[in-house]
């Protein structure tokens, strides 16, 4: 019956389309490559032998005030990411922010400071010697606080990502039903897809919400250690709604091909 | 041939000449007037009356009906989907839409937390990432905040090295 239904519909469909092409434009919508967001790192190389003393303190004092700059704009960065997260004035998880931004105050203090100190050198040496320092601080006190910072921030992106693949999946579950309903299409058909959907995001929610015991459960004191399953927790769950979204526009094809369009 | 013959052959040929009279003419013409005037042609069955009105009602409907689906048929090839009700979940455009956006974010995020991964020093991590984009040439390195992070580090390191 059901058979014939979509006989009868495919056919009716059939008669005053013949000859139309397909409207849903699978290319087309696909966004624009980002390659404009590009960024070559490797155009610093320099050729140093051929530069006179005083050239090679002012290309070094150039170079570590950019440096610097950058350094600067990626504490900005972080700042502005944390505080687009909104919680509870109470709650653990605003502590947690208050503490990450104020770590953030300090590097941003630290590399200031650095700038000043620059503006102070007159020899390669010093300026040299200057980098070392910087240097070792990332490598001892920034990285491992933005690290910290980078998950803090991570699990309430995935948390807000799984939000995003639930409802569309919950959207696809709907209109598979519908097209049910009509005889078009048979739910049963997509069923494996589905169960693999629904399998993958709870594989997906439970990591993200362990990942987060983990990370509210420690304190963004750089010095104190931190689970590090928290950060591969994450990885597989984002991973996971990758996937999940490959499934979807899989799903989308099998419902236009059982279609016939 | 003989005479008999050619007296009937005489009289058939007068035959010819053969024509009604003025009074069976005017009689005729006047019958046949008069008839015209109360004619009524038989008529037929209810039932049979029934049938044709249903025969021409369902003719008029169908030829309505291609006539609309021939007309329509050129507005429908545009989008199949318009017989469709509104699909909300499959709607391709915006699924693609969402897919590209999210694997594009969620590579910025993956990228990020793997350049502070294993390697602890900002040497280590500069090598690690470009060793790491050597080996897939086909995979962009998008813009994040661990490139801006790699960029500090080798200018620190070419700070060092390099005058």
């Amino acid at each position: 019956m059901r058979r014939l239904k979509r006989t009868i519909l495919l056919v009716g469909l059939a008669i005053p389309l013949t000859g139309a092409f397909v409207s849903f434009n699978v290319g087309t919508a696909r966004a624009e490559s980002t390659s404009s967001t590009l960024l070559s790192v490797d155009l610093l190389s320099v050729d140093s032998a051929s530069l006179a003393p005083e050239e090679k303190l002012a290309k070094a004092k150039e170079d570590l005030v950019r440096a610097l700059d950058l350094s600067l704009k990626k504490v900005e960065s972080l700042k502005s990411r944390l505080n687009e997260l909104n919680f509870p004035e109470d709650s653990r998880e605003q502590a947690l922010k208050n503490g990450a931004l104020g770590n953030l105050d300090t590097y941003a203090e630290y590399y200031l400071n650095a700038k000043e100190n620059l503006d102070k050198k007159g020899s390669l040496d010093e300026v040299k010697d200057l980098a070392k320092e910087i240097k070792e601080y990332r490598d001892t006190t920034y990285t491992p606080g933005v690290e910290r910072t980078v998950r803090f921030i991570l699990v309430f992106y995935n948390e807000e990502v799984l939000g995003v693949a639930n409802d569309r999946f919950s959207k696809i579950g709907a209109d598979i039903k519908k097209l049910d309903k009509l005889g078009v299409v048979s739910e049963g058909d997509f069923r494996e897809k589905l169960d693999e959907v629904t399998s993958l995001l709870k594989e997906a929610a439970d990591l993200q919400g362990e990942a987060k015991k983990i990370i509210l459960a420690t304190s963004t004191d750089p010095g104190k250690s931190e689970e590090p399953s928290a950060k591969d927790m994450i990885e597989k769950s984002l991973n996971n709604v990758k996937t999940v979204y490959g499934i979807f526009l899989e799903l989308n094809q099998l419902v236009k091909e059982a279609l016939g369009i | 041939m003989r005479r008999t013959d050619r007296e009937i052959i005489k009289n058939l040929q007068g035959l010819r000449r053969i024509e009604p009279d003025a009074e069976y003419i005017r009689n005729s013409r006047r019958l046949i007037l008069t008839q015209g005037a109360d004619y009524r042609e038989p008529q037929p069955g209810i039932l049979v009356q029934v049938g044709r009105s249903f025969g021409f009602a369902f003719e008029t409907t169908l030829v309505a009906a291609l006539f609309l689906v021939v007309i329509l048929g050129g507005v429908f090839s545009l989008s199949k989907s318009f017989f469709l009700p509104p699909l909300q979940g499959i709607d391709e455009k915006a699924l693609l839409t969402e897919a590209d956006a999210i694997n594009e974010d969620i590579n910025l995020q993956l990228n990020e937390i793997a350049y502070f991964g294993v390697h602890k020093t900002s040497t280590e991590r500069v090598v690690a990432l470009d060793a790491e984009r050597l080996q897939s040439q086909k995979e962009k390195l998008l813009l994040t905040e661990a490139v801006t992070d790699q960029e500090i580090d080798k200018l620190l390191n070419q700070v060092i090295n390099e005058y």
